[in-house]
């Protein structure tokens, strides 16, 4: 392949740099002046090199001014898409998109609400031993029913809710009905152990239920 | 490729052949030191002016192919070297450095030269014979197709830019408005301007090699060496 040769002022000068792409372009358009176009020129009379692209820049651009001079006359063909091209500007789009996620982020929170949530009864058992839990599903509203068969009677009782650590997460109290107590929790419990503890009057501690949240 | 050929049709010279003498000699004498060769050819040395034949041959063609087209293209060629060379014996040349200058002065006056005699004898002269010799200057069939091919590639990477980008390569290329123009009426920095132009030349490659890589057999020369892809 021809190589640009080196100018004669002795051994060691630099080869003189290939032309860029701009300065072919320019000249192949006949829109480079004097004396710019005479580096190019003098260039060309030696580089086989640029002389090719000097060639495929003359081609492209006469092709780029074919079609867009089509363009100019034809209106161009829609962008091929899945999507239906919607002719919306970007703050537009960006607006919409901010809107949507939060919706959706607003409506999940809502869903979490524990009076949105459905609602389970879970019907404590006061079993000895290791697998002494009732179990109940996740994201619900629980209502705990316990049997007071044995137990002291009492006007009312009080249910308290600790975690496996044994902090407290719920309390309430409830009046009995017919050897049964029934309390429906305000919040939703997270997956885990929980024991539930059962007060009678002067907050006599009476029994105790394993719960498990799957 | 194949080219037609009638009496009254010249095919048109490919500008851009050397022979492999040629290449071989300036493979083997890449570097060239002007005021030497100069002061050669001052002395007669009959190799100093083939060395220059070969140096400047291949440029001074595809300068007077790009002006004047392929019509008698070698006369023409072979004018420009003797005008150079007949300048450099009798001493004209006043500063060897510049010997490249002084091939381009020397061919550039060679064009005016024949456009201005193209200008006089239109005016001035009737052609009296009948029948008119023209160079087919058109695309053979197999170009034909290369170039169908190429401008739907740039029809596909204009229709694939947004109208705003479409409108500044129309500016550019269409109405040859200049860069600074259209930066300032576009509101554009030097730098998205050529970055345009640089994506939609790099596409225009990506394309034109997908292309070559689906089809096969003889245009893929043609086709290889008319995409450039990137600056």
């Amino acid at each position: 392949m021809w190589r640009t040769p080196r100018t004669g002022r002795g051994p060691g000068e630099p080869t003189p740099p290939c032309l860029s792409d701009g300065q072919l372009e320019l000249y192949s358009m006949g829109r480079m002046a004097e004396p710019a176009s005479a580096v190019v020129e003098e260039h060309l009379l030696l580089c086989s090199d640029c002389q090719d692209r000097l060639n495929e820049v003359d081609e492209y651009v006469a092709l780029m001014k074919q079609e867009t001079g089509r363009l100019v006359t034809q209106p161009a063909r829609p962008r091929r898409s899945l999507i239906p091209q919607l002719w919306i500007s970007k703050p537009v789009w960006a607006g919409a998109f901010a809107l949507l996620i939060a919706t959706i982020g607003i409506s999940w929170q809502l869903a979490m609400r524990p009076a949105a949530l459905p609602v389970e009864t879970v019907q404590l058992v006061a079993n000895r031993g290791v697998h002494a839990e009732t179990h109940a599903v996740r994201n619900r509203r629980l209502t705990l029913k316990m049997d007071l068969t044995e137990l002291p009677a009492a006007d009312a009782y009080r249910v308290q809710v600790v975690d496996s650590t044994g902090a407290p997460v719920w309390q309430g109290t409830a009046k009995p009905g017919e050897r049964r107590l029934q309390v429906s929790l305000n919040r939703k419990l997270e997956p885990g152990t929980y024991w539930v503890r059962l007060y009678g009057g002067d907050e006599e501690f009476l029994r105790e239920y394993g719960l498990r949240v799957d | 490729m194949s080219q037609s050929k009638s009496p009254s049709l010249e095919a048109p010279p490919d500008a851009r052949k050397v022979s492999k003498a040629d290449e071989r000699d300036t493979k083997a004498n890449p570097v060239v030191n002007f005021p030497e060769l100069v002061s050669r050819i001052q002395a007669g040395d009959e190799e100093a002016m083939t060395e220059l034949y070969r140096l400047f041959s291949r440029g001074i063609r595809f300068y007077l192919y790009r002006q004047l087209g392929p019509q008698e293209l070698d006369d023409r060629v072979h004018d420009a070297f003797l005008i150079v060379v007949q300048a450099i014996q009798h001493g004209d040349l006043r500063d060897p450095e510049r010997l490249m200058g002084f091939v381009r002065t020397v061919v550039r006056r060679q064009v005016a030269a024949h456009i201005e005699k193209a200008v006089h004898t239109r005016k001035e002269q009737v052609d009296l014979e009948g029948g008119v010799r023209l160079v087919d200057r058109s695309a053979t069939p197999e170009e034909g197709v290369m170039h169908r091919q190429k401008a739907e590639i740039v029809r596909q990477v204009l229709e694939g830019l947004s109208e705003r980008d479409r409108e500044i390569l129309t500016r550019f290329y269409l109405y040859e408005q200049s860069q600074e123009q259209i930066c300032e009426q576009m509101h554009l920095s030097e730098t998205q301007f050529r970055l345009l132009k640089y994506r939609a030349k790099a596409r225009f490659g990506e394309l034109g090699k997908k292309k070559l890589a689906q089809r096969s057999g003889g245009n893929e020369t043609l086709l290889r060496s008319s995409v450039s892809g990137a600056h």
